[in-house]
């Protein structure tokens, strides 16, 4: 709870004395930074008659101000921090500073100081603290991953492991098939040693025993690996597949659900992150679920089989091998977390060197026109030499770890080959160590050690694929839009009346983009929104459109609470022309048809021709079937906009938005786009943003939108009559500067 | 970035105009600690308020100051060619204009599933903090210096993270 009745514990013994006898406290609120602008406390104190802040001990006096003379209180943003200021009888006061892990708290606070002074209002305590931290965990307090709602440290980890293990149940035949195998192929696998042995004491020692055996032993030995591998290849089918599906099946649900999460979530989210999560980290699921998982099975059971037949061939000896191979996996998983640390170094600057390469490619236009190639030259250098050094590094750690590891081996065998040596010499009866047990020790050392690194190093893949499957699952988990809540309203056929009551909305909930908005749209209406950049047209629409919940007031739909109906139907319905048109790689035709697929040719054309972008089409080689190329790269920026315009009259909307539809063409295609969106309005209701406002002129209201509030709504003509209206100042503005372009030019 | 040529050239006049000659102003604070500014046969500035124009690369070159309305006056080049008591004020002033605590030693950091728990010194004292999302909110400007914006929105800085001292934390690289 950030406000309470009482400052923390550090403070409130400071507080006796300082209240007079009836005074109320309304809330009393710590900040994080103290008077001198380090880490430390303060508090701010809210009574009935005072404004007060409250230092700790021996760093300054209490300060108190009498709430009569407080006009009102302002959270002001600084960087870094937040700086909490009030307006005492005229005078601008600063009362404390706090970080901006209190920002929310300090704003509320100010605003419930505003309202106690002006509106003689007081707030209570549990209004003050509803919803105060929706980022951390309710149960542990942590920070939540990213958008999640369930935090991953409080749910049970071996969660993560049984979903990814829940996405191979519907194949559980064939899994149970491939344990089966790797169970034969590690039993066979066994075999070729312990013959060699054989081979040793029974064939090949003189006196041989049974020289007679020495071809079928030998075809014997051949046989066993012959099956182990096909064994082996057969299990390696299996898994290929399997895995590749099980991460098919996770990868298309993760796209699926990306599509259909809240446009929240995607602010919130670098698209760069999300399609590492569709990649790389599906990947991470991929190959721990390939050759992780596979790796584990195998190398396991095969340090558990020889393990047994180490013991039951010589117990001595096997204890002797068996005392390394703690410390050579305990090693093993220290070495490669080192080696990891050194090799993500090295990726960052390999990374950064293909950032710089890829830039200067692509930006290699502007590098010439200002003769920049040295530099650019000059900085691949720099880069290339950081990515040589690191690599340098790298290597050299690899090229040192493993000789040694590999000399561990050696000394383990050479270990068996003396001590094992001597208990051949000492013991040449019937029951004791022969040299074929030897032999045979040896081979399997061979075997044991190899797995046994391996171990070592999947613990640490392990947890690199729990990370990636928790990262995953973070996107599966969260909450999509409300396509269809069970009571929404379909309203399959709108007649386009938009109403907002009292609108309040900002994307950071405590820094409101749209205040108070009321407007009342009648259907086939067409709206200019008119306004600085940053006033809140923008805003405005993306709550038409329900991109966003508005966080108070109502925003209806043909009467309805935009909230209850049907999304899908509200989408269907509305166009949109945006500034920057965006097309899909793709034709022209299947760009235009893009909201309806099922047009046909002649729909398409119609269209086409309707926003002037026929002609163009029909000029080119390809016409209609010419490729747009990555993201429309192929077409000029009128051209794109043309066929955004030919896609929202194919799609028919009765709400239309043209959000700055003609802003980056020049005069004459803006002409020919213009016609095109007069055609494309009959009939709809329009919403149109635009800078140039002669583009509005048609517009039947104009709506002057001011630091997210309505300033003014009226005809063009109103309100130009207006003196020193909103719109009449902007006018005259674009007037001045036109005519400074007309002498300029 | 190259520095600015000593000579002048004539596109320079217009950002001439705007930088402020040092041996014309006059910083102080009023009797309530509001910095005052006085700029010689100009004008006087009730509430001077500043900020660095290179937060991260020239921390005490290129200061804006500007008016309670935050309306710019003008630039400092330089802060050192300001008399010391007057860039004490300022630099007092940016301190708590930019809180951005430096990271002077690391005791902990965690990773728990792509979340980073920290536990650091820092040049304003101890501190505990979250950053999720390291990709994005981790910035490695040159090699070795970052800056980490935690989940509140708190800006930190390292200068150099090969040396820090305290835990290591190379395996930073992992995630950036």
């Amino acid at each position: 709870m950030a406000f309470t009745a009482k400052p923390s514990e550090g403070l409130a013994p400071r507080l006796e004395g300082l209240l007079a006898e009836g005074e109320q406290i309304i809330f009393c609120l710590d900040s994080d930074i103290g008077p001198d602008g380090d880490y430390g406390e303060q508090s701010l104190i809210l009574t009935d008659k005072r404004l007060g802040v409250l230092p700790p001990n021996g760093e300054a006096d209490p300060r108190f101000f009498d709430i009569e003379s407080v006009e009102e209180a302002k959270a002001e943003v600084l960087v870094g921090s937040g700086l909490l200021t009030a307006t005492i009888s005229g005078r601008r006061v600063e009362l404390l500073q706090y970080t901006n892990s209190l920002v929310h708290d300090f704003t509320r606070a100010a605003k419930a100081i505003s309202e106690l002074v002006k509106e003689k209002k007081a707030v209570s305590l549990d209004v003050l603290n509803a919803d105060a931290d929706e980022k951390r965990c309710r149960k542990c307090g942590r920070v939540l991953p990213g958008w999640s709602d369930t935090c991953i440290v409080c749910v049970d980890k071996s969660r993560v492991l049984k979903r990814i293990a829940g996405y191979g149940r519907p194949y559980w035949p064939l899994l149970g098939l491939s344990l089966l195998l790797s169970l034969m192929a590690t039993a066979t696998t066994l075999v070729p040693p312990y013959l060699s042995g054989t081979l040793v004491d029974d064939v090949l020692t003189p006196p041989s025993k049974h020289p007679e055996w020495l071809l079928p032993v030998i075809l014997a030995m051949l046989g066993a690996r012959v099956v182990a591998m096909l064994i082996g290849m057969g299990r390696g089918w299996i898994m290929v597949w399997l895995a590749g599906k099980v991460t098919f099946d996770i990868r298309s649900e993760l796209y699926q659900k990306m599509q259909e999460l809240t446009l929240r979530f995607f602010d919130r989210k670098q698209v760069g992150g999300l399609i590492s999560r569709m990649t790389r980290d599906t990947d991470f699921l991929y190959y721990f679920a390939v050759d992780g998982i596979m790796e584990l099975i195998v190398n396991g059971l095969m340090i558990l089989g020889i393990g047994a037949v180490l013991f039951a061939v010589q117990p001595l000896l096997a204890a002797l091998v068996l005392i390394p191979a703690p410390a050579m996996a305990f090693m093993t998983h220290f070495m490669f977390r080192r080696i990891r640390r050194v090799y993500h170094r090295l990726w960052h600057r390999w990374s950064k060197m293909s950032a710089t390469i890829g830039e200067a490619l692509s930006g290699i236009r502007v590098v010439k026109a200002f003769a920049q190639e040295p530099r650019e030259s000059g900085r691949f250098v720099r880069d290339a030499e950081a990515l040589f050094t690191q690599g340098v590094q790298a290597e050299r750690i690899w090229v040192t770890f493993f000789p040694i590891l590999d000399l561990a081996t050696v000394i383990g065998s050479l270990l068996v080959w003396f001590i094992g040596g001597l208990m051949v010499l000492r013991s040449a009866g019937p029951d004791g160590t022969t040299l074929g047990d030897l032999v045979r020790f040896q081979a399997y050392i061979g075997m044991f050690y190899g797995p046994l690194q391996s171990l070592g190093r999947i613990f640490s893949w392990a947890q690199r694929a729990l990370t990636a499957g928790e990262r995953v699952f973070e996107v599966i988990d969260s909450e999509p839009e409300s396509y269809d809540s069970p009571d929404a309203v379909p309203l399959p056929d709108l007649k386009g009346e938009v109403e907002f009551r009292r609108v309040v909305f900002g994307y950071k909930k405590h820094l409101p983009v749209l205040r108070n908005v009321d407007l009342h749209v009648k259907p086939g209406e067409m709206i200019g929104l008119v306004g600085h950049s940053g006033a809140g047209k923008s805003t405005m629409i993306n709550l038409i459109c329900r991109f966003y919940d508005a966080d108070e007031g109502e925003i209806l739909i043909d009467g309805v609470d935009i909230r209850k109906v049907k999304l899908h139907d509200l989408r269907h319905q509305i166009g949109i022309v945006p500034q920057e048109s965006f097309l899909f790689s793709g034709t022209i035709a299947e760009n235009i048809a893009y909201a309806k697929p099922d047009a046909t040719r002649e729909d398409i054309v119609r269209a086409a021709r309707a926003a002037n972008a026929h002609d163009f089409i029909r000029k080119r080689p390809d016409g209609y079937d010419s490729e747009v190329g990555e993201r429309g790269s192929r077409l000029s920026g009128g051209e794109k906009q043309r066929i955004a315009i030919a896609r929202a009259i194919l799609h028919d909307p009765k709400i239309l938005i043209l959000d700055e539809a003609t802003a980056s063409v020049d005069t004459e295609t803006e002409q020919q786009i213009q016609q095109a969106i007069e055609r494309l309005i009959r009939s709809r209701t329009t919403f149109a943003i635009a800078h140039r406002l002669s583009t509005l002129r048609n517009a039947d209201r104009l709506c002057v939108i001011k630091e997210g509030t309505i300033a003014e709504v009226g005809t063009h003509d109103e309100l130009l009559a207006k003196e020193n209206g909103e719109y009449a100042k902007l006018v005259k503005m674009q007037a001045e500067i036109s005519k400074l372009k007309a002498v300029d030019g | 970035m190259a520095e600015a040529a000593p000579e002048k050239k004539p596109h320079d006049a217009a950002a001439d105009e705007h930088m402020l000659d040092p041996a014309k102003l006059k910083v102080f604070r009023a009797e309530d600690g509001t910095p005052r500014l006085e700029i010689e046969g100009d004008r006087t500035v009730l509430r001077l308020r500043v900020a660095r124009l290179f937060p991260i690369t020239r921390r005490r070159e290129f200061i804006s100051f500007a008016d309670g309305d935050d309306t710019e006056i003008g630039v400092l080049r330089e802060l050192r060619s300001l008399p010391k008591p007057m860039r004490r004020i300022v630099l007092e002033e940016l301190r708590r204009q930019y809180f951005v605590p430096e990271i002077t030693r690391v005791h902990s950091l965690k990773d728990e599933f792509g979340v980073l728990y920290w536990d650091v010194d820092t040049s304003r004292g101890r501190r505990k903090f979250v950053v999720r999302e390291a990709r994005d909110n981790i910035r490695e400007f040159e090699s070795g210096r970052m800056q980490i914006t935690d989940v509140d929105g708190n800006l930190f800085e390292i200068p150099d993270i090969d040396r820090l001292p305290g835990k290591d934390v190379g395996e930073l690289y992992r995630l950036l």
